[in-house]
């Protein structure tokens, strides 16, 4: 195998795999990305038997031949490289990388024994814009479910014209707070859903966010009942599926609200960063009081204090208050883009939705600390 | 034979061909989903293990169905599913499939109570008896030929890793052995309180006397764990005297003597009594070197006589240690391909805990020892030169010559050039202060400490 390529090319596609090969106590060479030239094309690929990326490297191929090498050590080696052309070699099981007059032999194992990255086969066709499907992504992760404790609740349900809507609709929850977000699709009308992993839904996010402005518009998303495809600008993400159903959330969204408050969502989140430094650590809760004109705010910690503050804002409905997790609240917050937010409750025992002005797409779910 | 045990056998054979941790990764929660006139469909967890093993063992998979169902096999495929829904499809027999009878008789394991199994790896023969455990063996044997008539209750004392549980079990599976109708409940005392408390709170009672009262041998590991806890206790009195009056018999083993068992009701404590109370004792020399023996024999890894006693000898307080520095010499050694000698196992030895290796060393050679870890010879450190490159050394000598051998202050002078007894004294507090500060001297002197102990094996 002999192939040359810039740094930066380079340099890319491995930060775009590298996050995926890691350590497995069973199979070392997961530790390791695979070098795989063609007669064409160079193929970079790294897995950990649960998802696997394919990153296209353009370069010139003098000899065909694949290898395999640890991800973290040429990753890292290439960011240190000054030059601008990258030769790679190998030689005697080693990998000799030539650049500017730096020379490097890296040790490596034979290709034979690397996963098969499986080959996408049938399965349900969708295209996606690529800017909204990775504001979406963003959006939907941080209310994951961190733990493996319910493994549905670990991954991002993804639903193509579910009844109703037409488009990709993204939920996650972790039980406590639920975020959705409805994107349109470019193609596709056929119906399906399935549960994608957390770690494969960052791993998208990561693919689609590394893209360069020049690079494809468009996300194609291939899914049967066992694995999720996604194909962009040249990469090819390959991921297992969770096993499971998801629960039917869209039953505990509310509908009704006896009180709505929009307010401005700088300012919002400013105050509730401020009173999340008074708040009791491990319970995070901020006490917010609707009357009037204003939104209240107050906590309170034995250890740091007391906090309260109030925000102007436009209230419609009863008086109402609400103890609130100001971390899932900010969480939620963070995906809101525009000037305003609008908070709308029940009341103190039912969930609070969170949601932007004008703008049905997307819905942040939090439920309240009880007194 | 079914799917399952057809399947068992592939992986037998496939499990030879391929590496432990290859065959873990690919082989793991796979199964057989039909088999039907030369077309098998193999059900894999995922995506890439199907890849995987239809590049790699495809063949491999094919030959070997055909030589254990001893008929041509037209065509492997594969599918995602998950090894549970097989299980529930093999549950309820399929039509197609001849059961011969004899895969119909009495399941491998011994009968179980609640998910707590007797393993039939814990059986008499495999037991070594040594001093400390010969009267524990002798009574073990006489229970289990004569359930309830011989020693009853029998409860059975000592430290970790001593072979209580070994015990316990082996009499398990030889009362099965002889009467294999007989219903044994095997549990742990935590086991035994949780059910209690379970029945109470569902209003099961009847289930959890059903269950324990009913048994014709009541085996309880680690009974001292339901001191302190007053309903379990007089739960486990009542089943205990119905037990005992049936002439069931009960068997206990705990970490100490009834007598010694904080918070255990009195009425207990002299039950307990009753039968016969055995102690197992650490393990001599020899016995350890009879049961390194044996496991080398049974993991199929022989070593010389010589390594065998080095090993007993710096392991000496409790089997399962000793198992442990077997197995890890054991791994050490296929991993790398290597032939043991003295050099390695001394080595490997080092990691392990030297908290047990306390035999006689003399002063001399902690001073030796001390030398040569900071580079220093023996007549520079009993000298009068106070330069800090000596003293040091020298002050750690001295503690250790106080924490380790508990030789006298005096003497300690003595041994370092006929220095004053308060000198010493003066060192030692120092050296002690400093070790509880500083972590680096803590470990120079944990190392000098291996050192020393592992030398002088």
């Amino acid at each position: 195998m002999k192939l040359s390529c810039t740094k930066d090319n380079l340099a890319l596609v491995l930060s775009l795999v590298g996050g995926i090969a890691g350590k497995n106590i069973n199979l070392p060479i997961l530790g390791n990305v695979l070098i795989k030239a063609d007669t064409q094309t160079v193929e970079i690929v790294a897995t950990n038997l649960e998802l696997a990326m394919v990153a296209y490297l353009r370069a010139k191929v003098d000899e065909p031949g694949q290898f395999t090498v640890p991800a973290r050590t040429l990753a890292d080696f290439v960011n240190f490289l000054s030059g601008e052309k990258v030769d790679l070699e190998l030689v005697n099981n080693e990998l000799v990388v030539t650049c500017d007059r730096a020379t490097t032999k890296i040790k490596g194992s034979p290709a034979d024994d690397f996963p098969v990255v499986p080959q996408s086969k049938d399965g349900h066709g969708f295209t996606v814009s690529a800017e909204d499907f990775k504001n979406g992504l963003a959006q939907v992760t941080p209310a994951l479910a961190r733990n493996d404790i319910r493994p549905e609740l670990s991954g991002v349900f993804f639903s193509f014209n579910p009844e109703g809507f037409k488009g990709l609709v993204m939920a996650s929850t972790d039980s406590y707070r639920l975020a959705e977000k409805k994107i349109k699709l470019t193609q596709g009308e056929e119906s399906f859903s399935a549960i994608v992993p957390g770690r494969t839904a960052q791993e998208i996010h990561h693919l689609l966010s590394a893209a360069s402005s020049e690079a494809e518009k468009n996300v194609r998303i291939l899914i049967n009942e066992n694995q999720l495809v996604i194909h962009y600008d040249g990469a090819q993400l390959v991921s297992r599926l969770v096993d499971g159903k998801y629960p039917d959330y869209t039953q505990i969204i509310p509908k009704d609200f006896k009180t709505t408050a929009g307010m401005s969502l700088a300012q919002l989140t400013k105050e509730i960063k401020a009173a999340s430094l008074f708040s009791t650590t491990g319970v995070n809760a901020v006490v917010f009081k609707f009357a009037g004109e204003s939104v209240a705010l107050a906590s309170s910690s034995t250890q740091t204090g007391e906090y309260s503050s109030q925000i102007s804002a436009d209230i419609v409905g009863e008086e109402n208050n609400i103890n609130l997790n100001h971390r899932y609240l900010l969480d939620g917050l963070n995906g809101i883009r525009g000037e305003r937010v609008y908070m709308k409750m029940i009341n103190a025992d039912s969930p609070c939705v969170l949601a932007p002005e004008k703008d049905e797409s997307y819905l942040y779910i939090v439920m309240p600390i009880r007194q | 034979m079914n799917n399952l045990e057809i399947w068992q056998a592939v992986l037998a054979e496939l499990e030879l061909m391929v590496s432990k941790a290859n065959f873990n990764t690919w082989f793991k929660n796979t199964g057989i989903t039909t088999l039907q006139e030369g077309q098998v469909v193999v059900c894999v967890p995922s995506t890439f293990s199907q890849a995987w093993i239809e590049k790699k063992y495809h063949h491999h998979i094919i030959k070997s169905l055909e030589r254990v169902t001893e008929k041509p096999i037209k065509k492997l495929e594969y599918k995602i599913d998950s090894i549970k829904n097989i299980a529930e499809a093999c549950a309820a027999p399929a039509p197609n499939t001849e059961i011969p009878p004899e895969t119909v008789t009495k399941p491998a394991t011994t009968p179980t109570s609640g998910g707590f199994t007797l393993n039939p790896k814990y059986s008499f023969d495999n037991f070594v008896v040594g001093r400390g455990t010969e009267l524990a063996f002798a009574a073990a044997q006489a229970v289990s030929n004569r359930p309830g008539e011989a020693y009853n209750p029998l409860f059975i004392y000592g430290g970790v890793g001593l072979g209580k549980t070994h015990l316990l079990q082996a009499i398990g599976n030889e009362i099965i052995k002889k009467n294999p109708h007989y219903q044994i409940v095997y549990v742990s005392a935590e086991k035994f309180t949780n059910d209690y408390i379970s029945s109470m709170k569902g209003g099961e009672a009847k289930n959890f006397q059903d269950h324990y009262r009913t048994a014709d041998a009541l085996l309880i590991d680690d009974i001292q764990f339901i001191a302190g806890k007053d309903g379990t206790q007089e739960s486990f009195f009542h089943t205990f005297n119905e037990l005992h009056q049936a002439n069931k018999q009960v068997i206990l083993t705990s970490d100490r003597p009834p007598k010694a068992i904080p918070a255990l009701e009195d009425r207990l404590k002299s039950r307990f009594e009753w039968g016969m109370i055995v102690d197992v004792a650490a393990p001599d020399f020899e016995t350890r070197v009879a049961i390194l023996g044996k496991k080398t024999i049974e993991k199929n890894f022989p070593l010389e006589e010589k390594l065998i006693k080095l090993i007993a000898l710096s392991i000496q307080s409790n089997i399962r240690e000793l198992e442990g520095a077997l197995n890890k010499i054991i791994a050490y050694h296929d991993l790398k391909h290597l032939e043991p000698n003295e050099e390695s196992i001394k080595t490997l030895l080092t990691g392990l805990s030297v908290g047990s290796m306390r035999h006689a060393v003399a002063p001399r050679q902690v001073i030796d020892a001390v030398c040569e870890f900071y580079n220093v010879n023996f007549d520079e450190i009993t000298s009068k030169n106070r330069e800090k490159r000596l003293s040091n050394p020298r002050q750690i000598v001295m503690f250790m010559l106080r924490e380790e051998l508990k030789t006298s202050f005096p003497t300690i002078g003595d041994e370092l050039g006929g220095r004053d007894h308060t000198t010493a004294m003066h060192a030692y507090e120092k050296i002690k202060r400093e070790v509880e500060n500083d972590i680096k001297l803590k470990q120079e002197i944990d190392l000098i400490k291996q050192k020393l102990y592992i030398n002088n094996v």
